[in-house]
């Protein structure tokens, strides 16, 4: 008999195909956003926790911690001030530092950040589980124009090894000043991370203070000529960089260094813990989280409400239909069961056709997402969570066509077999 | 098995509840095995309340209704459902036909809900698709096309005739056709009832007719005015 009642549903519904079709596009709609944000919300979570490992303090001028982290670890953003480089020695010697990697930033490389740094990078930055990085073809670099680049940068500009490449003064794509009389020879390219070093490009801090020389003005003058220069310059020592990441010799030590840090007198530092100033970050970005949470709940309420409307609509088209059914033997309960069963099977194909536009939207994303945030959604199927969501909007589906289904059954007693229209 | 009654009402009165007057108030009416009863009434008048009592939709305040012998009220709702569509066949005014079904799965649709007229088309040795065919030819639907057309694209008379082969299929031992002409014009009038009249003698079907159109009352074994049976005070 439900086999019946299912045929029978299936065919009613094919001939409502334009409204029922927009019902099931409304719920799936509904559905590609509240899967959706909680995807990206969990996802980038991930990305970001993983992109900074073992780093026991990130040390910048005075600002927000927050945006510390943003600048320095996610290249989001622009640091306010600089790290003197006198400040950055004498830290970096402090007995219970074990390492120390600088960070200079501001140029770029067609849209790409370049980040002025020592080998040291490759030697105590650490991603994910405490992952070094690794190069895939290639050595690090060890003259003055050697360049390293991440591995999106080299897919998506076709680099290879030995390429020579200019670097732009400036980050965004809008400035053409280029330090074209010092190109960069790539040495090495990095496998891929995961974090922001694959859009990347590494070079040693001499080298970076080498293609600034006469343009302290901020614009070439060209007017001093280049000497030969060598790594060990020590005319190539920068004042100043933007931010450097420390790392202790002992854990119980980052309170009172961090402490000294940030009491430092000749010059105003913050020292943040990154695990701390991410737990901070999901605090400033729990709110928009909860917003769009609660947008998406309504969104899939709405299309609900949407759908609950069509079928009380069709109700009253249909009292007619239901006394033709109830003429050849449909009981009233068989008439609650068609109702039911045809907004199952709405709630299922808009569940269904909700999460093949989800995937298909994260794959149309994904390059976007990358480039602007530098992270990739991996395409995973739902987790416990989303399938618990997905659940509550087919119980939800179910439940708000109970009250059609009702007042079907009602009319059904009511009508009989004698309504005219 | 002309003869043995198939349809006896006694003492059935109706109404919707206490504060309600009554609707219908019938001391007895009875129809046979084959007989054709034209029942006689003016729009308005309890005529549709009484075939929903007839059918079992609806239950009677009072007194007793069977059909083929069988106290319907003695059933519980579902087995009078099931009842129903094992045997009667029910023709409306208009609008008898499901929209989204083809005129095939229209006509088919006694047989999905009841295994007894299904069975009564195996015992004719014949199937569904077949008699369908055939109910269609002989109520002047003789186009190949047709049983696999869609209703909404049929003229009136067409969908009144695949109404009446709906509700012949299967053989039910007792037809209801609630004003089943109305919509038609006058020459196809005479024309379906004797397709329908045809096709029911061959089944020895009762036919119950009700109509307010007095003309057609000279097709029928008896005609009986409602107002004259119905002793409500309204």
């Amino acid at each position: 008999m439900i086999q019946r009642i299912f045929q029978l549903a299936v065919k009613s519904l094919r001939f409502r195909k334009l409204t029922i079709g927009l019902t099931i596009l409304s719920l799936a709609i509904s559905i590609v956003l509240l899967l959706g944000v909680d995807m990206i919300r969990v996802q980038a979570k991930e990305q970001f926790t993983n992109t900074v490992s073992d780093t026991d303090l990130i040390v910048g001028s005075r600002s927000g911690s927050v945006q510390l982290l943003l600048y320095s670890i996610f290249h989001i953003g622009n640091a306010t001030n600089n790290v003197s480089w006198k400040s950055y020695s004498r830290i970096t010697k402090h007995p219970r530092v074990s390492w120390s990697i600088p960070i200079s930033l501001g140029d770029s490389h067609k849209g790409f950040r370049v980040i002025g740094t020592t080998e040291d990078i490759f030697k105590y930055y650490k991603y994910g589980k405490g992952r070094a990085l690794e190069l895939s073809d290639g050595v690090i670099f060890s003259g003055i124009y050697d360049a390293v680049i991440g591995a999106k940068v080299a897919k998506s500009l076709e680099y290879q090894l030995g390429e020579k490449i200019i670097i732009s003064h400036g980050i965004s794509s809008a400035d053409f000043v280029e330090h074209k009389d010092s190109p960069f020879t790539i040495t090495g390219i990095l496998k891929p991370t995961g974090t922001p070093l694959d859009r990347s490009v590494l070079i040693s801090l001499s080298g970076l203070e080498a293609v600034h020389i006469g343009w302290e003005q901020g614009a070439p003058s060209r007017s001093i000529p280049k000497k030969d220069l060598n790594l060990d310059d020590a005319s190539l020592e920068p004042e100043s960089i933007t931010a450097f990441l420390l790392g202790l010799k002992s854990k119980h030590d980052i309170f009172s260094i961090r402490r000294g840090i940030n009491e430092y007198k000749s010059e105003p530092l913050l020292a943040i813990m990154p695990g701390i100033a991410l737990l901070e970050l999901w605090k400033v970005v729990e709110i928009i989280e909860k917003a769009l949470f609660v947008i998406a709940g309504l969104v899939v309420l709405t299309s609900l409400i949407g759908m609950l409307t069509i079928l009380l609509t069709n109700l009253n088209e249909r009292r007619r239909e239901i006394a033709i059914l109830r003429s050849v033997g449909a009981s009233p309960r068989t008439i609650f069961s068609l109702m039911v069963i045809e907004s199952e099977i709405l709630v299922s194909l808009g569940i269904f056709f909700g999460l093949t536009f989800l995937y298909l939207f994260l794959i149309l994303i994904n390059p976007m997402l990358f480039n602007t945030f530098g992270f990739n959604i991996e395409l995973s199927p739902p987790t416990k969570f989303q399938w618990l969501m997905l659940i509550a909007v087919l119980i939800g589906g179910i439940l708000a066509a109970l009250y059609p289904a009702i007042s079907a059954y009602r009319k059904t007693l009511q009508d009989g077999l004698t309504i005219r229209l | 098995m002309i003869g043995s009654a198939c349809l006896e009402l006694s003492k059935i009165e109706f109404h919707w509840d206490d504060s309600h007057p009554s609707l219908i108030n019938i001391d007895s009416l009875n129809l046979n095995r084959g007989e054709k009863l034209f029942i006689h009434g003016p729009s308005g008048c309890g005529k549709s309340t009484l075939l929903n009592l007839v059918t079992g939709v609806l239950r009677p305040t009072s007194g007793e209704i069977n059909i083929l012998g069988k106290n319907l009220f003695s059933l519980s709702q579902k087995e009078r459902d099931q009842y129903r569509v094992d045997h009667i066949g029910i023709i409306f005014q208009q609008f008898n036909l499901i929209p989204y079904l083809n005129v095939y799965e229209n006509i088919s649709l006694p047989c999905t809900f009841s295994w007894k007229r299904k069975e009564m088309l195996t015992i004719q040795k014949r199937n569904i698709y077949e008699e369908s065919v055939r109910l269609l030819c002989s109520l002047g639907l003789s186009d190949e096309k047709i049983i696999s057309q869609n209703v909404t694209e049929l003229s009136t008379g067409q969908q009144q005739r695949v109404a009446a082969a709906r509700a012949l299929i299967g053989s039910p031992e007792m037809i209801i056709a609630d004003e089943p002409t109305s919509a038609l014009d006058q020459d196809t009038k005479q024309g379906f009832l004797e397709l329908l009249f045809e096709e029911a003698r061959s089944s020895n079907s009762a036919v119950l007719f009700v109509s307010h159109d007095l003309t057609l009352s000279k097709f029928f074994d008896r005609t009986i005015s409602f107002v004259d049976i119905n002793h409500c005070t309204t």
